[in-house]
């Protein structure tokens, strides 16, 4: 332990003058919003309309229209798609599969494919979607219409056709990275005399996994699941980019619902009450995960 | 345990953090704070530089040959007045999200144009200034059509915009279709009667022959370029002025919502392309103009805009193989949609009031306005410059702006936004086979009760 | 991360045992390898096709003739290169502000003990699962309010407050690795406390520190969803508003300058990438990549 007990006033004040610039910051930009949201759930507040000029408390209104609306259900039930088709299933697999052929001492050319597989990662949401607008369009012309045209299938309209299936594939191929980074440290601290033993008594590669690799980073597993939960739900950019929640809503996903209750029909208010749910939600896995890493740190 | 120490620690440091900044307004200056375009201030020689805000690109072309005009013009008074175009983006539901968001910040441009539907909701949030006095000291005022210039007093009395431009819609079809499958081309004055016709060509062409829109991709189009179509011909009205209550369920709507069934069920509107985004290329841009679709809702503006020469959808001799009818109505009788297409606007922030109405003043009179007219396809909003070139040009412009005395329309009240919603949803389960018209009118009468508050709809029986 | 024990031998290992098994297994191992760097990196092809090609259009295809027209047009024309400048501006911005406040933070937090503390870094931490996307109308209302809407101002706060977290964090972590005694054997000296922390403490700590600041750029030059909600004026539009707009009206668009565009666009958070690859992990487990995730 490197820091020391603050005792006397004048270091009081230090610290708090060190801290406070830090944490007005985060006070005032991701902490009050959050509360702010809850607030302003419990009025009409609107950005055009009546209803922005003069604001008026309305109790749990929002949160009753919000019960009766199929639109805020299906949006939930399409983030719960998307984070468990794309994050939990998809990245989870692919990037267990890279670390672990990437984990073999012997392979060559370890440096290309890790960099292939993280240069998804690394560029921005916007240059994803835009290569992926290239990938998906529609003409015959479009990259994966030649993939798929040469076994006959002709020509996919892949974000009108499907749409779900696309921004899933989409958002797997960002994430592999992600997944890859975490199992690779984890599968790294696997002690390599318990798989040599394993060896030893017969056991296949499967086996090894099974009973000695799996169990040993389970809880690298957990950390992964939760975290990629987690930012996976709070996707927005790229799906919007390539889709704005169409055709006919079909990948407004719960935060691309959010943000068109808000800024589409600028019912801040009730946007709000959909960003509280999902609030809950996020928190709720967030301390989690958040306990689970002070028992590491 | 654990966990709600940490939750019991974070809320308490949340409150604690939200107290100290509610005293700390502004948080430390930023490193880089150079605005390039801070707000123009009026240096003291009278130079004045107006922004003006434009979205789609006909009417930014528009707009950049015309402005250097206005500037000589004022120049000619011995005003130094510069205006500066701010293009805005294309897409309808961005450039209205950009303009909301503008108007809530304050910044918004000196003069902006936007459909007329929009107008309410600003207006009544108090974002646009009031124009009423200085209209009425403005002689040409009263020039424009007198439908066009009711429909732009809001329900306060007050008057905030000037109409752009007159929209005449109607059904527009496909003679040379028509009359080669034997079918009539005679007004059709009910809605059965259109119907049947519609029924007899299905087969014929093999593909679904009647474009009226629907569906949520529309957008507000579904409400303005088909659902209130049919609307205004029942008896029954979707808004009631006397006690400013919109009338979310009475046997008009059901009989819309029945029609749109039986439209879907007969297979005769284009569900495919209308439960996609950007509904409007399969159908007006390809289909019709093929021949595939022989008959769409549109206005003035397709003649040039959507069908005319040079655009994607040109459809050749257009004048002898497309013709107009007017609406038919539920029981019998014909109208066409008359009513204001986009308006011209001034924020209550600008600077410069008189100079901005100024501006507006000038874009709608004369050759600016006939100008404009021509570019986009509508027909006049006044009635004085039928002999100006080039609108002096286009017949059918003309001919549709003589329909504007008799013509219905309606007029957008605070609310729309949402109705136009729920029409889109309400719609769209009919066209896709998920609800009956009887299924699609409870939904509607529901979310439109629950979206605008009980005192504020009602129930006609 | 580990809970073993520590003498074991770790790190790699070999898939398989047995001769005739390894020839297969590896050709197999290879073969998945690089099935997933394809299907990683084709996508990019295009971009990179298209940024050269002077007469690209949206689809994958072989230039006819390569040239540095798209880049020379991106860095000639006045609206493009400002989009670069506002990137440059707004996440550079946000990265100098997080700099010094979460070295001020996350030294005292790193060299000072109080009630709370802990409770207190964990609770920061917490807040980065906070999504922009579910806070974003209250934001909006926020910065309405205080008038920053629209400025480079509100949006570098707001860049810089959304990385902040994960910032100070790494910055404890860093301080945390310097031993407090190089500290005191300079007060021995008559230095004073936080001109110390400056002269011995900042030197050690900093690559940590420019690592946390480069993961930092990374974030907020990429973010998309703020400066669409925040930002309006195209005098103010970063890179990804630029290419959002652009996409969106589609038709006008020119898609090799919109690749090359992109291409610079994702040059410096590859590079950065490259330069800071070795807190990969730690950055990770502390959520920097979300909203990039």
């Amino acid at each position: 332990m490197i820091a020391r007990r603050v005792r006397r006033p004048r270091e009081r004040l230090l610290v708090a003058g060190l801290v406070a610039p830090a944490l007005v910051l985060l006070a005032v930009f991701v902490v009050l919003p959050a509360v702010w949201a809850v607030a302003i759930s419990l009025t009409n507040q609107a950005l055009t309309g009546v209803d922005a000029r003069s604001p008026r408390f309305v109790g749990l209104a929002n949160y009753q229209r919000l019960l009766s609306d199929d639109d805020f259900f299906a949006s939930l039930a399409r983030s719960a798609t998307f984070v468990f088709a794309s994050a939990i299933v998809g990245q989870s697999l692919l990037g267990f599969l890279a670390a672990f052929l990437l984990g073999d001492r012997r392979l060559r050319g370890k440096g290309l494919f890790s960099a292939a597989i993280l240069l998804p990662l690394v560029v921005p949401e916007t240059v994803a979607a835009l290569a992926w607008a290239s990938m998906t369009a529609p003409s015959e012309f479009g990259t994966l219409n030649r993939l798929v045209g040469l076994t006959g299938i002709g020509p996919i309209r892949w974000l009108q056709e499907y749409p779900m299936a696309s921004i899933v594939i989409v958002n797997i191929w960002r994430g592999i990275a992600f997944a890859m980074v975490l199992f690779a440290a984890a599968l790294e601290s696997v002690p390599r005399e318990l798989l040599e033993a394993a060896q030893v008594d017969g056991a296949s590669v499967r086996q090894q996994l099974r009973h000695v690799t799996l169990p040993l980073i389970k809880y690298a597993i957990l950390l992964f699941l939760l975290l990629t939960t987690i930012t996976t739900f709070g996707v927005f950019g790229l799906v919007y980019f390539l889709t704005r929640g169409g055709p006919a809503g079909s990948t407004t996903l719960l935060t691309v619902y959010i943000y068109e209750q808000s800024f589409r029909f600028f019912e801040l208010g009730f946007g709000s009450a959909a960003a509280v749910v999902m609030l809950a939600i996020v928190l709720g896995l967030g301390l989690f995960y958040v306990r689970l890493l002070r028992a590491q740190i | 345990m654990h966990r709600l120490r940490v939750s019991a620690a974070f809320l308490a440091g949340a409150t604690l953090i939200l107290s100290a900044c509610g005293q700390a307004a502004t948080p430390s200056p930023p490193p880089a704070t150079s605005t390039p375009s801070a707000a123009t201030s009026a240096p003291p020689s009278a130079a004045i530089e107006l922004t003006v805000l434009e979205h789609q690109d006909p009417r930014i072309n528009e707009l950049k040959a015309l402005l250097p005009k206005f500037e000589a013009a004022m120049k000619a008074q011995g005003k130094n007045i510069t205006v500066k175009l701010l293009e805005g983006p294309a897409p309808d539901s961005e450039f209205r999200t950009k303009l909301t968001l503008d108007y809530n910040a304050g910044n918004a441009a000196d003069v902006t144009s936007y459909p007329s539907s929009w107008v309410p909701d600003l207006a009544s949030a108090g974002f646009l200034l009031d124009l009423t006095d200085r209209l009425n000291g403005w002689a040409d005022y009263q020039r424009f059509y007198q439908v066009l210039r009711e429909q732009a007093v809001q329900g306060d009395g007050r008057t905030y915009t000037v109409p752009r431009e007159a929209t005449v819609q109607q059904f527009f079809y496909r003679k040379d279709v028509l009359e080669a499958n034997g079918i009539s081309t005679t007004q059709p004055q009910t809605w059965t009667d259109l119907l049947d016709r519609m029924e007899q060509l299905r087969p014929k062409l093999g593909k679904p022959p009647i474009l009226i829109p629907a569906g949520k991709p529309w957008g507000g189009g579904t409400f303005d370029e088909g659902f209130i179509h049919l609307m205004l011909g029942t008896n029954s009205p979707l808004y009631d002025t006397s006690d400013g209550k919109w009338v979310v369920r009475s046997p008009g709507l059901l009989s819309v919502f029945n029609y749109y069934e039986a439209l879907a069920k007969a297979d005769l509107l284009p569900v495919d392309a209308l439960v996609n985004p950007e509904p409007w290329v399969p159908t007006k841009y390809e289909a019709f103009p093929k021949g595939e679709l022989a008959v769409a809702t549109c206005g003035t503006w397709c003649w040039i805009f959507d069908w005319g020469p040079g655009t994607r959808g040109e459809i050749p001799d257009i004048f002898n193989k497309v013709a107009t009818w007017e609406f038919p109505t539920e029981k019998g009788g014909t109208f066409v949609w008359g009513a204001t297409g986009w308006v011209w606007a001034i924020p209550s922030t600008t600077k410069y009031p008189d100079e901005a109405l100024e501006l507006v003043k000038w874009l709608t009179s004369g050759e600016a306005l006939a100008t404009h007219l021509v570019t986009i396809g509508a027909a006049s909003p006044r009635d004085d410059i039928q002999s100006v070139a080039p609108y002096s040009e286009k017949a059918f412009l003309i001919d549709a702006e003589k329909a504007l005395t008799r013509g219905r329309a309606f007029q957008p009240r605070p609310g729309i936004d949402k109705i136009q919603q729920f029409v889109g949803e309400a719609t769209e389960e009919i066209i896709t086979g998920r609800m009956t018209g009887q299924q699609a009118a409870d939904l509607f009468a529901t979310k439109a009760t629950e979206a605008l508050g009980s005192d504020k709809v009602k129930e006609l029986r | 991360m580990s809970r073993t024990t520590p003498s074991l031998r770790r790190g790699p290992f070999s898939l398989t045992r047995m001769p005739s098994d390894r020839l297969l297994g590896r050709l197999g191992s290879y073969a998945t390898l690089v099935a997933l760097a394809l299907f990683c990196a084709v996508p990019f092809g295009w971009l990179f096709l298209a940024a050269i090609n002077p007469r690209a259009g949206l689809y994958l295809e072989l230039p006819d003739r390569v040239g540095p027209d798209n880049f020379v047009r991106v860095f000639t024309r006045a609206d493009s290169l400002r989009l670069l400048t506002n990137s440059l501006i707004m996440a550079g911005g946000a990265v100098l502000l997080l700099l010094v406040v979460c070295t001020l933070a996350g030294y005292a937090l790193s060299r000072y003990d109080f009630r709370g503390r802990r409770a207190l870094l964990f609770g920061i931490l917490l807040t980065r699962v906070i999504p922009p996307s579910a806070t974003i109308a209250p934001l909006y209302a926020i910065t309405l309010g205080l008038g920053l809407v629209d400025t480079y101002q509100g949006l570098i706060l707001v860049l810089a407050a959304q990385q902040l977290p994960f910032v100070l964090w790494m910055m404890k972590g860093f301080f945390d690795t310097v031993p407090i005694d190089l500290e005191e054997a300079a007060w021995i000296d008559g230095a004073g406390r936080i001109g110390t922390a400056f002269r011995v403490v900042l030197p050690l700590a900093g690559p940590g520190v420019a690592a946390a600041g480069l993961f930092a750029f990374i974030g907020a030059w990429g973010e998309f969803l703020t400066p669409l909600v925040l930002v309006s004026s195209p005098d103010l539009w970063p890179i990804s508003l630029g290419l959002f707009r652009a996409w969106v009206a589609y038709t006008l668009v020119d898609w090799g300058q919109l690749a090359a565009i992109s291409v610079l666009y994702m040059l410096p958070a590859i590079v950065f990438y490259l330069l800071v690859r070795r807190y990969l992990l730690r950055a990770t487990v502390l959520g920097a990549l979300q909203g990039t995730a």
